[in-house]
């Protein structure tokens, strides 16, 4: 087996025992803590309504009278299998509640993480050619702006803005849940500009300071001195070497679109699966916050997984390192 | 095919105002003068356009079935607003009047038990085939099988003829025809498997229903068949637009106008040139006490506190900035009903402390929290009002805010049949089924009342609903009323007016004080 591999390989079980620890949290933060699943869906006040005998038979249906072990494990192979199981008040299957909500998320999102990067490379780029110049300044400046501002100011100010008073987007999203992704996308413009706007925010800061590094480091003086072009020397010596910091930020930057997004999406009543975690969480609905919670840990593992990938391919000092 | 033009069919309506055989409840002269084509009696001096796109938002989320992303049937989303897509038998006009809409007659026999109903030949459903008795009696059937009035009130049906239908009643009711006008009571398209009634979305109404997503929106387009005369828009959409969304979409533009908004937002509609059109009275928050566990409020004397220290005019003033606005008598009937009795004593902390130092509370009291979907958007600040209104008497009552979504799984969850206490949603009515929805009868919403006065209350109203004499209905039903205020078994706050705000070039949006009874036939836009 190729090091290389096998590297790939150790990051792959270490996510599979990060995602047995996150099903662990959900587990204790939905289930145990302060009390059980119908603790959390029936507060103390409203006790009065239940006999103990209405509390006993609502706990076995739940499955809540077995061993904690055994409830953990029924837990994580359901978690980790995508069966959701079915809702406390209602009794439906949880994944018809959260799968078209899901997927109009994870497209946003999608939208957000690739063209976040793009955009911030692009920005990182121009303000590193002169460091400290005017151009540095107001983006740099911008951008720290930006990175302050919480989500759902920037979702509003979009509104206000693009909506109602330049009327370039849409205030509310006339798109129906079930829609299919190019609908979906179609009315997405504003809150995925307010999805990517912290993001590009982030990534830009890292993205400068490693050209910066970079490009008043040795190797990129003497490609210089060598006669590369400028251009060269920042596209192809520098920002390899500057991305790899933005990558190592990717798990924040895509725990932060999923925080990001629920905002988002109660901001613009975006069909997605943010105002179905609101509303779950309202109705104290277990079950759908854990699949929620777990999906959403889900996606910051893979993506964390996939930039230690593109970290591995983009720095030879870490290949050199799984080598020896 | 046929189609009636508006002439005819005031002709045909008319002739039906005529036998309608019940002057004690229709004024003729009345009637007569409202039932002229509604649509031309609106436009009268108006040169209406055709053409253009309604885009409304509706504050009012989708809770028919307790869950929008579960309640699929495309009448759910529709059911404050339905006329838009359905019609009825009949319709109660914006004074409370019932007039006809798809019968052309509606006549009892004496005792009140057997109605015979005659309707409009050539109506044709958006899919192009016609309305008959048959679709009656088949909407009859779907509408008795779910929650609602035609249930209460209808034991069987028969047909008499291709166009005529014969109700047999529960029970004599000389108010039926209003029951026929309820949103529970629009006419679909029949189906052999009554379960499946309705999922096409086919009407016979003004406009076809084209696209529908039950948690968001809708889309329908001009049924140029419509048997009133196609109606003057295009296209119709209608989104849920909560929070913020309605007053954002209506000042970009892309909504031209918003139905029940929030009263403390008339200021910026008006600031971005929108105009508000505001009915009598609308739909209004009725305070639920279960009585059948263990709880204060099984005293009357706690719930008579309750209502002598709740600060209504407060509410009107604060939430309404309508100071002079009616509130509530402790009944489901609202200030447009003209048999409404009013509280003797309007408010009174000092008794109310009276009474409940009687009741064994001197040192004041808890209350088991009530529950509330914010369905209209003022309404969470509606209750805080209650709350600190009801403190200064010591009366400690929290209200608790839950989505409107999975709102009625959660309310009847426990204590079935009655629930937890909440607050219920009641729209404006006529008497009968105003008054009904507090008796024993109806087994939610009293509460749990039993007892000498609710057995005297429940015969007053059968006895009025069965009297054709006016004057001595009306008696009856304010002597039920002043049962309900002696008695208290649920709380009315009263009050509240459905508002329409649409912008300026948008003609004859309007309220109705029953928001399914607002029409969609006379709207047209001034581009």
């Amino acid at each position: 087996m190729g090091p290389i591999l096998s590297l790939i390989l150790r990051r792959l079980a270490l996510s599979g025992v990060i995602l047995v620890l996150v099903s662990a949290v959900v587990f204790i933060g939905t289930e145990i803590l302060p009390g059980d699943a119908l603790d959390a869906t029936i507060p103390a006040d409203e006790l009065i309504y239940y006999t103990e005998g209405d509390l006993d038979r609502m706990r076995t249906e739940l499955g809540l009278n077995k061993p904690l072990l055994e409830r953990f494990g029924i837990v994580l192979w359901n978690l980790v299998t995508f069966d959701f199981g079915v809702t406390i008040l209602t009794q439906e299957r949880v994944i018809d509640f959260i799968y078209h909500p899901l997927m109009n998320s994870l497209l946003m999102a999608s939208v957000a993480v690739i063209l976040t990067p793009l955009v911030s490379i692009a920005l990182g780029i121009w303000a590193a050619l002169k460091p400290g110049g005017r151009t540095d300044g107001i983006v740099s400046g911008a951008t720290l702006f930006a990175y302050s501002m919480p989500d759902f100011v920037v979702g509003n100010v979009f509104i206000i803005t693009f909506a109602i008073w330049l009327g370039l987007a849409p205030a509310v999203l006339m798109v129906a849940e079930s829609a299919p992704w190019h609908a979906i996308l179609a009315v997405s413009i504003l809150p995925v500009a307010a999805l990517t706007v912290s993001g590009v925010a982030y990534q830009f800061r890292l993205l400068r300071a490693g050209m910066v590094e970079a490009l008043d480091s040795e190797f990129v003086e003497r490609a210089r001195l060598s006669g590369v072009p400028e251009w060269r020397l920042v596209v192809t010596h520098a920002l390899p070497a500057a991305l790899i910091p933005m990558l190592n930020g990717s798990a924040q930057f895509v725990a932060g679109i999923i925080s990001g997004t629920v905002v988002i999406e109660a901001v613009f009543r975006f069909p997605g699966i943010g105002l179905e975690l609101i509303r779950a969480i309202a109705q104290r609905e277990v079950p759908t916050v854990q699949a929620i919670t777990f999906c959403a840990a889900f996606a910051v593992i893979l993506a964390n997984l996939l930039a230690d990938i593109g970290v591995l391919a983009l720095d030879p000092r870490v290949r050199r390192k799984s080598h020896g | 095919m046929t189609l009636l033009n508006r002439r005819q069919f005031m002709a045909h309506v008319s002739a039906g105002a005529t036998v309608f055989g019940l002057s004690h409840l229709l004024d003729p002269t009345k009637a007569l003068a409202a039932t002229p084509d509604m649509v031309e009696a609106m436009i009268d001096g108006q040169t209406p356009k055709q053409g253009g796109i309604l885009t409304y938002g509706q504050t009012y989320p989708n809770w028919a079935l307790g869950q929008s992303n579960k309640g699929q049937h495309p009448y759910f989303w529709l059911d404050l607003l339905t006329r838009s897509v359905w019609n009825a038998l009949t319709w109660v006009d914006e004074e409370m009047n019932v007039q006809l809409e798809l019968a052309t007659s509606l006549t009892p026999n004496e005792d009140l038990t057997v109605w015979d109903c005659t309707i409009q030949e050539g109506v044709m459903f958006h899919d192009g085939t016609e309305l008959t008795s048959a679709d009656v009696i088949a909407s009859m059937n779907f509408h008795k099988d779910a929650i609602g009035l035609i249930r209460q009130n209808v034991d069987r049906m028969e047909p008499m003829g291709k166009y005529g239908v014969r109700f047999f009643l529960v029970n004599a009711n000389a108010e039926f025809p209003y029951a026929l006008a309820e949103y529970r009571a629009m006419i679909l398209k029949a189906n052999e498997d009554l379960a499946q009634m309705g999922y096409d979305g086919i009407g016979s109404g003004p406009f076809k229903l084209i696209e529908i997503d039950n948690a968001r929106q809708f889309r329908a387009e001009r049924f140029d068949d419509y048997w009133m005369g196609a109606p003057y828009l295009d296209e119709l959409r209608g989104v849920i637009a909560m929070g913020n969304a309605a007053i954002n979409g209506f000042r970009a533009g892309q909504l031209n106008s918003v139905w029940n908004i929030d009263p403390g937002q008339i200021g910026q509609y008006e600031e971005v040139g929108g105009q508000i059109h505001a009915s009598a009275a609308g739909d209004q928050f009725w305070l639920i006490m279960p009585k059948n566990l263990d709880f204060p409020w099984n005293d009357v004397r706690v719930r008579k506190a309750m209502s002598l220290a709740i600060d209504r005019p407060a509410i009107n003033r604060i939430v309404y900035n309508d100071p002079d606005g009616w509130t509530g008598n402790d009944s489901h009937m609202t200030g447009v009903n003209k048999e409404f009795v009013a509280r003797p004593v309007e408010r009174d902390v000092d008794q109310a402390k009276a009474l409940l130092a009687e009741a064994g509370y001197s040192d004041g009291v808890t209350l088991p929290a009530m529950v509330f979907c914010p369905s209209f958007p003022e309404e969470p600040r509606v209750y805080p009002i209650v709350s600190e209104s009801l403190a200064e008497a010591g009366i400690k009552l929290e209200f608790q805010e839950r989505p409107c979504d999975g709102f009625n799984p959660f309310v009847s969850a426990v204590n079935q049949p009655i629930g937890r206490p909440r607050r219920n949603l009641v729209g404006p009515r006529n008497p009968f089924i105003n008054l009904g929805r507090a008796s024993s009868r109806n087994a939610a919403e009293p509460g749990g009342w039993t007892g000498e006065a609710s057995a005297k209350y429940d015969s007053l109203v059968l006895e009025a609903v069965g009297t054709p004499d006016d004057a001595k209905r009306t008696e009856l039903y304010q002597e039920a009323q002043k049962i309900l205020q002696d008695e208290v078994p649920g709380i009315m706050l009263g009050g509240r007016r459905n508002m329409v705000a649409h912008q300026a070039n948008v003609k004859n949006a309007r309220s109705h004080s029953q928001n399914w009874s607002s029409r969609f036939e006379y709207i047209w836009i001034d581009a």
